[in-house]
């Protein structure tokens, strides 16, 4: 699965991190650490991938199927 | 699509709840409004609109948040702040009320919480909002910006002293908040003139960081660290104790929910993002830059727009069940904290202290209820419980059954 955060659109929420930990981290400032890069998940993860997605308020996360 | 022109006075005070039921027949009745009241205000009442609000910085700007003070007496950094200079005060600051810093402290929030409820639990009952809702977000706040503790008091009666909203339409309540504005930026400027001087642990202590951070190719004035630190106590306070309120409202008045967060201390987490949503305390507004057509409302230069958090976050087409209250509801996407790079800075500060107060209370005060059969009353504009009276059963070792 392919994850985008967009950085554009992530303002520290937070929930993305707390919900789904194993994908999202929180840099020091309280953003989403992973906004910086597309990046791809293994099927494991698809689960917590989209639930960090579907937690943002901002709706800054974006989950791909297939990749 | 279209808006109504309406004449409603959002600040009335009101039996608790209805407030929000209110605001959900508001929203259900229309998608925007020109509220006429006052000096008259636009208002979207629904999640996208309101977010996609938010997000419009170009269109709607921060030089006011106060829907009914289209010229703020003083400045609020960094909420008043626009692009560019808002993120960079924002790094000046983030680091300390990000979740990682929250965490360190939170050894301290604990033991605070308990201290709280030992001079509590012998007596079988307190008001909450005027004890441990004021003491531990205050108690809270100091140890964030590594002040002292003996601070606290002093910051208590001076933020006390500013009930309601500083936008108040009563002139008395204005003025008396004006007075209390002035006392804690007294305070603060005394408070800085002395870390000038004496620079504290800039690792520890806010001030002494804001004193030597960068900020652009500069430092920080005074003048910008006074406001900084005004809009901290004016955004931690008052708004962690009216939620936290609300929390206890809801859990003293349904035993079922109550049972299950005791039952199971790690629902606590979600019962809080709930609470969040369900009982929305606060809006923000937005100034119009220049005249544009907003959702269908035709907005004009220098008018004011609620950014109406409190309808957004019970939208029925974006949360089922919207108006109950579901102590287990995920995802839980609301907009309690904003929706802008504005995000409250507090907000993990704030569930900390929600958590922390939550699992300790529910850990040793388990079987509290109401305290009173008179019915409750809210504040409106910023919804907030007036008193909160709780009871419980002592044993003979003073502990709460």
């Amino acid at each position: 699965m392919r994850v985008h955060v967009d950085d554009k659109l992530c303002t520290g929420q937070g929930r993305c991190f707390v919900e789904a930990p194993d994908v999202y981290s929180s840099d020091e400032d309280g953003y989403c650490k992973e906004r910086h890069a597309e990046f791809s998940v293994p099927d494991e993860l698809a689960e917590q991938a989209r639930r960090g997605a579907e937690w943002c308020p901002q709706a800054a996360i974006t989950c791909t199927d297939g990749e | 699509m279209s808006y109504s022109t309406v004449d409603v006075d959002l600040t009335r005070g009101g039996v608790a709840g209805s407030h929000f039921e209110e605001i959900d027949k508001l929203r259900e009745s229309t998608p925007a409004f020109w509220n006429e009241s006052g000096r008259g205000y636009w208002a979207l009442t629904r999640f996208d609109d309101v977010r996609d609000a938010f997000q419009s910085p170009a269109l709607l700007s921060n030089d006011s948040i106060v829907v009914t003070e289209p010229n703020p007496p003083f400045r609020m950094i960094p909420s008043n702040a626009g692009p560019p200079e808002h993120m960079l005060y924002r790094q000046t600051m983030n680091a300390w009320f990000a979740p990682a810093a929250v965490a360190k402290h939170e050894p301290f929030l604990r033991q605070t919480a308990n201290d709280l409820i030992d001079e509590l639990i012998g007596e079988g009952g307190c008001e909450f909002m005027s004890t441990y809702g004021t003491l531990f977000p205050a108690r809270a706040l100091v140890a964030m910006m590594g002040l002292p503790q003996s601070e606290t008091p002093v910051l208590v009666e001076m933020t006390g002293r500013i009930t309601g909203s500083v936008g108040a339409t009563d002139a008395d309540a204005r003025a008396r908040a004006a007075g209390a504005l002035d006392a804690i930026r007294g305070y603060f400027a005394e408070l800085v003139r002395h870390r000038r001087s004496t620079p504290a642990d800039p690792q520890l202590d806010f001030v002494s960081h804001l004193l030597q951070v960068g900020f652009a190719d500069r430092h920080l004035l005074d003048d910008e660290i006074l406001d900084i630190c005004m809009t901290l106590v004016l955004g931690g306070l008052r708004t962690t104790r009216s939620q936290m309120g609300w929390c206890m409202y809801h859990l003293a008045t349904n035993p079922i929910d109550r049972q299950r967060v005791i039952d199971d201390p790690f629902l606590i987490r979600l019962a809080i993002e709930e609470f969040l949503r369900a009982y929305p305390i606060v809006n923000v507004a937005r100034k119009v830059v220049s005249d544009v057509d907003f959702h269908g409302c035709p907005m004009k230069e220098g008018q004011m727009v609620l950014m109406f958090v409190q309808s957004a976050n019970r939208d029925p087409l974006v949360f089922d069940r919207a108006d109950e209250v579901v102590i287990d509801r995920r995802p839980n996407r609301h907009i309690a904290f904003g929706a802008s790079a504005h995000r409250c800075l507090g907000s993990h500060l704030a569930r900390a202290e929600l958590e922390i107060t939550l699992e300790e209370w529910h850990r040793r005060i388990p079987s509290y209820r109401l305290g009173t059969t008179d019915t409750l009353q809210a504040s409106g504009g910023h919804i907030a419980l007036l008193e909160l009276p709780l009871t419980w059963t002592v044993d003979g070792t003073g502990s709460a059954k």
